[in-house]
Parts: C-alpha cells; structure tokens; sequence
C-alpha cells in the first residue's frame, strides 16, 4: 500500500515537497502552462520587437481610439441590459407561480445552441435594417444572455429561504428584501456571468461583422486578411488583450472577497413562490418574447431558407466533408485539450501546492484571451521561427488547444475531485491492487465529469469560427467556415444547412451547461 | 392576559393534513414551548404565526388583532431561524442593525446595546457572519430580532444546532434576555429537557394536532394519553379496574384523581411514585410485592427492573416494572422488595362501566 506522508495529509499541509513520481506530473503540467503563455508571451514580444516609435504610431491613432470607444459603447450598454434581463428572467422562472416555468427555464438556454454568428445571420435576414450598435447590441443580449441567466439561476434555487423569511420578520416589505437581502447574494453569479459575456463581446468576430459594427476582433481579422502578419494586427491584437486584463481587473474589483456561501449545513427548505396576480400576464408575455427572439428568429429563418432553397442547397459532396473535417477537429481537439489538462487538474486537487496553483492559473487565463489573439500569436510564430508548421493541422490544433484548455480544466478538476483518494485508498485496504483500486474508484468516479468535460470542448471546437478562419490549412472546411463562406457571398440559402447541423450539434452543449450550472450550485 | 390566540388553525399541504384545527392560548410574558416530533407540525405552527405560511381556514390574533391576511413584515413578530439565518453579505453590527430604520440617529448605540445584552463582545462589530462560532451566530440572530422590540419572539429550535454544553448556557442567556426585556416567546424543540427548562407553558403536539397545553407540571402529573406521559418522564401505565375512584390493580387499590369513577381503566403511576423497601421475610406484608431482576447503578440513584407479585410467595405474572431508589439502599437481585404507592394514580382512559 502506498501510504506516503504527502498522500495521508494532502489537506493538512498543503505546501509540501514533491514526491519524485509527483515531479513527472509536475513538469508535464508545467509544460503545458508555458504553452498557454505563449499568446501572453507574443504580444509582449511584438510591442519590444515594433519598438515605441512604431507602437505610438499604430496605436494612438483615430481608427484605434474609434474602436476603442465602439468597444466600450458596446459593452457599457450590453451588459447593463443583460443583466436585469437575465435576473429579471430568473426570478420569475424560479420565484414566482409563473406558468409553464419548467419549460420556460430550458428553453431560455437554449439560444446557447445557437452561434452568435448564427443568430446574427437570422437577425440579417428577419430585420436587414438592423445594424450597428443597436443591432449589435440587440443580438449580442440574444446569443450571450443564457451565459447570466444560468449562474443566476442556480444561485437563486440555492438561496437559504430563512434570509427572506427573517428580514420579513424584521419589517422589511418585499421589494426591500429583494434589493438587501436578494440581490447582494446573487452579485457572485452577476459578475461571472457579466465577465463571461464581457470576454465574448471582446472576442466575437462573425456576428458583429454582420451586423456592420466594427470591433477590435472584426478589424484585427480585416487587417490580417487585406496585410497579413502585419505590425498593425499585432498591436491591435495587444490593445485587446489589455481591454480584456481591464475586463478581468473590473471584474474581480466588484465581486471583492466577500463570501455569500449559505453560512452552517444542513439541508435549505425549498422557497415558497410568490404569486404573481395581475403580473401573469405581463410576466409570460416577456418570456415568451425572449424566447421568440432568440430561438424562434433563428428557427424560423433556417425554416425559411432551408424552405426556399429546396433540395438543391443539400450538395452533400460539400456539406458531408464539412461535417467528417468539423467531427474529426472536434474529437481529436478535445482529446488532446482533456490530455493537456490532466496533469495539472490532478496536481492541483492532490497535490496542492504554491506551483500547482500557479500552472493551474496559467492553464485559466488563455480563456480571457480572444481566439483572435490565439491565432495571430501562432501565426506569427510559426511564420518566424518554424515556418514548417504554417498553416498546418498540429498548429490549428495546438490553437484548439490553447483556447478550449480552461473548459478542459473546470471539468476535469471537478469530476476529480468527485473522487477522493480515501476511496482508492479504502479499495487497496480492501484487498485491491493499486492499479485496480484507482480504475475501480477514481477513474470509475471521475469518468461521466471528464467526458462532459471532453464533449463542452469538442462542441466548442465545433463552432469555432474565428481562429479557424486564420489558422486552417489548405482544404479543411469546417461547417463554420462553409457557413461564413457562404454568408459573405450572400447566399444565404447555401449556408442554411450549415447552420442547422451546427445548431443540431450544439443542443448537447445546452443540457451540459444546465447540468454543470445546477451541479455548481449544489 | 392573552397575547396570541389560535382559534381552529388548518393547513394542508397537498393531501397531507399538517395542522388540523389547532387552537393555542399564549399569555403575556409568558415563554411558551411547542412539543413534538419532527412531522408534528410544530414549525408549521410557528410558521403561520410568523406569517411565513397562510392557514387554509382559522385565524391569528394578536392582542384581540386579526393577523391572519397580514403579510410578516408587517407583524411585527420577531423571528430566530434553526442556524441563525445571518445574512452573509452583512457585518455583524449591520445583522443586527438590519430591521432599524437607516436614518435612525440612536442606531449605532442600540446596536452596542444589543450586542452587549447577549453578550457579544464589541471587537466583533465588524466580522462576518461566517468568522463566528456557531454560538456566536444564534447570539447575533437574537439581537438582530430583539432590535424591533417584537411583543412576540418566535425560536425555531434555535439551539438544536449547538454542541450539548453550549446549549444550556444559550438557553439560559435568550431566556434572560427575553424575561428581561418582557418580551413573551415560543418555543419550538423536539427536546423534552429544553422544553421543560425554557417554558412556562408546554404545548404537545403530534400528527398536526395540538394533544395537550398546560404548565409542565400540569402536563407532567395530568398528561393526556400514554404517548405524552412517556415522553415527558418515565411512567409506569398499568390496566386497573375502578370502583368509587380507587384503581384495582397488581399493586391492589390505589387512590386515583379520578374521583368517584368505576370501569375498566389506564392508569399512570410516575416512577418516583413507586417507593421501594427490602424485605426481610417473605412473609412480613401484605401489600403489593415484588422481585428484583436487574440492578443499574447511575450514581446517586439506583435503577431496578423488579417482577411485580401478588404475594411474596406466589411466582410474578411476568409484568415487570422500573423504579428507581437511593444506591445506600437499593436491594440486591433477586431479592423481594414491598412497593409503597405515593400519591394518587392519574387516570388516562377509562370505559364507562
């Protein structure tokens, strides 16, 4: 048995030494945590490498401050709305006697099978005249509000009931208790739901293309096609990743360290429902619209456009090796992506140290960062030093890798720490070898967790757009870039059953974020 | 004078009958605890006082006030939850500050005030909920509730969550501070000691029904039903047949406070009741008799399981009974013991002849 000091107490004391078999672990997940700061390490490079005269020049100039100040309007007026739609959204899904509640809460998560650049496609279609800021901002709430909805949501059923009933005793009406005693607890789920669409409002490339507004990401992807591999790209590419280091810094400034976890055990009484009388009516009509807009717009223009153009947009001689090339990246995307992870969501659940924690950190952060700067930073690189490897699969996956890692590593860590190592160690005292005791218990335990895990990442990869587009060799096409081929000739018709297989192969991804975010919440 | 009235209070939950016509008095300053097993409907009860659950049919009155459509927050019934409920966005001093107006200018003094009746220390002003024991929470959950000056304050098994010695000195702290500041309470707990210490009224509740309301010697001496006389202390419950108001039974004619009743009987006789004697032949007596089985020593008293016997030389009729004596001179097992009846028997059912 193998009953090692550091394997008794790993809670206990966790700034210990490492064991020698811990150190293979450790410098394979080391490894990985210095391929994730290659992006970091790129843009670094670029603005020493450009010199200030060339970064003075390129970025303090009218175009930059114009993005800049769309980037800010964007996200300033975005987000506000987001919220109050998403808690509003909740709170009558989960506290009140609205009718039909239960379908309402699955179906207002749905729009998350829907690629933003695919609801912007419909949106085009249904309101041509909507574009610009409103029509950015209309369908980014569309795309990204589940992403708010979900968290709060899960928070709101966890809520301990005796809160609101004892500020009630405390002479507190309603509407107090919602703003004191409510809402204070629901600001955890706020700020990671509002840094979440934050990053997305930051990093989206195709939807605000269509929508005709420009954004870093969209005029980043404009310079590296018209100039390729150009210092300007480069250094938007910067001024990007510091708006998303100021996204990251607001963020945790306004969720400061306070704790709202339930305060003692015991299990919460389930919440009584307030009725809602006269706001019946009104209430589901909001619902119902929401959902309208957001899944029954897009459904009803893929209807349309898959109606109109008949049987002869189905030429399956290009959808079909769309499908096996999008099907292939996906899987083996994720493998890779669950096999880079492993390491160091092992070290950082058994092994808990000041190192673990920081590769753990370093695996998070590429999350922050735009796929956009991902694949300008491997373009780069492999043009300058391995040009070998330009525009070939291992770098599109090694891109895969990079900007899908952090969801690999909030599985994982999760379904491993499902398993605790008491488990194998009471398989071994029960006559287990070692081997058979971790298949028996912790893999056993941690598989349903890690293959989630592996389907969020492969879904991902499914519908990722942008890296794709700048990073993909010679004649892969995957059923995103058809789709966007097709959208930028305006043959609308074409790109419809693009559209309907991504969205087809998103719907998992809806039940596994609403598992995941009920999961969290428990 | 009546605080609180219950009249005839229902609910349902479904097709479960959790309180059905329930009618409770609660007077003034009084410190009321409600009884029973988890089920029993107890925190409902609280509940729909609180105003935290609306009764299918009955009513609420407060000082002769009908509260039965009046949402909690207008009550004015303070309310302590099982952990506390301290709400963790809070400090400590503004937990407790919650319920007082924001403008008021005396809030930071009663706050101090508060704090120090329960005895917080005022270094905690400004720590968070979850920086504090268990103790601690339950002290803050009260002075927050004490804050509004309630007429009333509601406990929902507010102690059940404390390790065994806290416990006691946390009961004795609220039950202070309640007397003190003459606020009249109720008092929900499964727990028959903390019932018994913290109350001047009991009120036992079972199946959603109130059994029984009285003193706790009322109840302990006069108990409804069997279930009740169990569970307020060890009682002997023996068949008896009644003539002019003296039960018939193994220990032979006992007074009863049944006076001038005849038929069969259940008759109650408290442990303490039952005085135990050795005896030194068999022979000596003619009372009722009995031997000793078995013998637990628990320190200053002594428990016996004794065969109770019609005559010291006849074999015992497999009845057997628990009593409990002084260990200088608990008798030995096997040895015949006379038992002496102190006190009338209470009568719990009883046929008509």
């Amino acid at each position: 048995m193998s009953l090692s000091p550091t394997a008794v107490v790993p809670r206990a004391a966790p700034e210990h030494r490492l064991k020698p078999r811990h150190l293979v672990v450790t410098s394979v997940a080391a490894s990985v945590a210095l391929l994730s700061l290659i992006p970091l390490g790129f843009i670094a490079w670029i603005a020493i490498d450009s010199g200030w005269d060339t970064v003075a020049s390129l970025v303090f100039r009218p175009k930059v401050g114009e993005l800049i100040v769309n980037t800010f309007v964007l996200v300033a007026v975005t987000l506000p709305i987001a919220i109050v739609l998403s808690v509003g959204l909740a709170w009558l899904t989960e506290r009140t006697n609205l009718p039909l509640r239960r379908t309402w809460s699955w179906l207002l998560v749905a729009p998350l099978a829907v690629p933003a650049f695919v609801q912007s496609y419909a949106w085009n279609t249904v309101a041509p005249s909507l574009y610009g800021l409103s029509g950015a901002v209309l369908v980014s709430i569309l795309a990204y509000f589940p992403f708010l909805y979900l968290p709060v949501a899960a928070q709101l059923r966890r809520l301990d009931p005796a809160l609101e009933e004892t500020a009630a005793s405390l002479g507190k009406a309603p509407a107090a208790i919602f703003f004191h005693v409510i809402l204070p607890q629901l600001r955890l789920a706020i700020c990671g739901g509002a840094l979440l669409i934050g990053l997305h409002l930051l990093a989206e490339y195709g939807l605000y293309v269509l929508m005709r507004y420009d954004t870093f990401a969209t005029a980043i992807v404009d310079q590296f096609q018209s100039v390729f591999n150009g210092p300007a790209a480069n250094l938007l590419g910067g001024v990007l990743v510091l708006l998303c280091f100021a996204l990251l810094g607001l963020e945790s400034f306004i969720r400061g360290d306070a704790r709202y976890a339930r305060i003692g055990g015991g299990a919460a009484r389930s919440t009584t429902r307030w009725p809602l009388g006269r706001w019946a009516l009104p209430s589901q009509l909001l619902v119902a619209a929401v959902v309208l807009f957001s899944i029954g717009v897009p459904l009803y223009t893929l209807t349309r456009w898959l109606v109109l153009g008949g049987a002869s947009i189905w030429r399956f001689d290009s959808i079909l090796p769309a499908l096996g090339q999008t099907a292939f990246l996906s899987l083996a995307g994720a493998a890779i992506a669950i096999v880079a992870a492993l390491p160091a969501a092992w070290l950082s659940v058994r092994v808990p140290s000041r190192l673990s924690r920081l590769i753990e950190a370093s695996h998070y952060y590429v999350g922050a960062l735009p796929g956009v700067i991902v694949a300008l930073a491997l373009v780069t690189i492999t043009v300058r030093v391995a040009l070998p490897l330009y525009q070939t699969l291992a770098t599109l996956l090694l891109a895969y890798l990079l900007m899908f890692l952090p969801r690999a590593m909030v599985g994982l860590r999760a379904s491993i720490a499902q398993a605790p190592v008491e488990l194998e160690r009471a398989a071994q005292s029960l006559g287990k070898p070692p081997l058979i005791a971790v298949w028996q218990t912790t893999v056993r335990l941690a598989a349903p967790g890690v293959f989630a895990a592996a389907a969020l990442v492969a879904l991902g990869i499914g519908n990722e757009l942008t890296g794709t587009l700048m990073l993909a060799p010679n004649g892969v096409r995957t059923l995103a870039t058809r789709f966007w081929a097709h959208t930028a000739e305006l043959d609308f018709s074409s790109a419809a059953p693009y559209a309907l297989l991504m969205v087809l192969l998103s719907l998992p991804l809806v039940l596994l974020l609403r598992l995941e975010a009920d999961r969290v919440a428990k | 004078m009546t605080l609180l009235e219950l009249k005839s209070v229902t609910k349902r939950f479904g097709d479960h009958l959790a309180l059905g016509d329930v009618n409770l008095a609660v007077p003034a300053k009084s410190r009321t605890a409600i009884v029973g097993p988890s089920g029993s409907g107890k925190t409902t009860l609280l509940r729909i006082i609180a105003g935290f659950e609306t009764p299918d049919s009955g009513q609420v009155l407060l000082e002769g006030q009908d509260l039965t459509r009046i949402p909690a927050h207008r009550r004015g019934i303070g309310y302590v939850a099982q952990e506390g409920a301290l709400f963790p966005h809070l400090s400590i001093a503004e937990n407790i500050g919650f319920g007082l107006e924001r403008s008021d200018p005396t809030r930071r003094v009663r706050v101090t005030e508060l704090m120090d009746l329960v005895g917080l220390p005022a270094t905690m002003r400004d720590r968070r909920p979850h920086e504090l024991s268990g103790g601690q929470q339950q002290r803050v959950a009260l002075a927050r509730a004490l804050a509004r000056k309630p007429k009333l304050m509601l406990l929902d098994e507010p102690f059940s969550a404390l390790d065994a010695g806290l416990r006691e000195a946390m009961r004795d702290m609220v039950g202070e501070a309640l007397r003190a500041a003459g606020i009249a309470s109720i008092l929900v707990t499964h727990d028959r000691a903390e019932a018994l210490s913290f109350a001047d009224h009991l009120a036992i509740m079972r199946d959603g029904a109130l059994i029984q309301a009285g003193t706790p010697e009322m109840l302990y001496r006069e108990p409804a039903d069997a279930l009740t006389a169990r569970f307020l202390g060890d009682a002997l419950i023996i068949d008896a047949e009644m003539e002019d108001g003296r039960a018939l039974s193994i220990f032979g004619p006992i007074e009863t406070n049944a006076v001038g009743a005849y038929g069969r009987a259940t008759i109650m006789l408290r442990t303490e009741q039952i005085a135990v004697t050795a005896l030194d032949s068999a022979a000596s007596t003619n009372g009722p008799t009995g031997r000793v089985l078995s013998q637990s020593f628990h320190g200053a008293r002594c428990r016996l399981v004794v065969e109770a016997m019609w005559r010291p030389d006849e074999s015992g009729d497999g009845k057997s009974l628990t009593v409990e004596t002084s260990s200088l001179s608990a008798p030995k097992v096997g040895a015949v013991v006379r038992l002496d009846i102190v006190g009338p028997a209470h009568v719990l059912t009883r046929e008509k002849p």
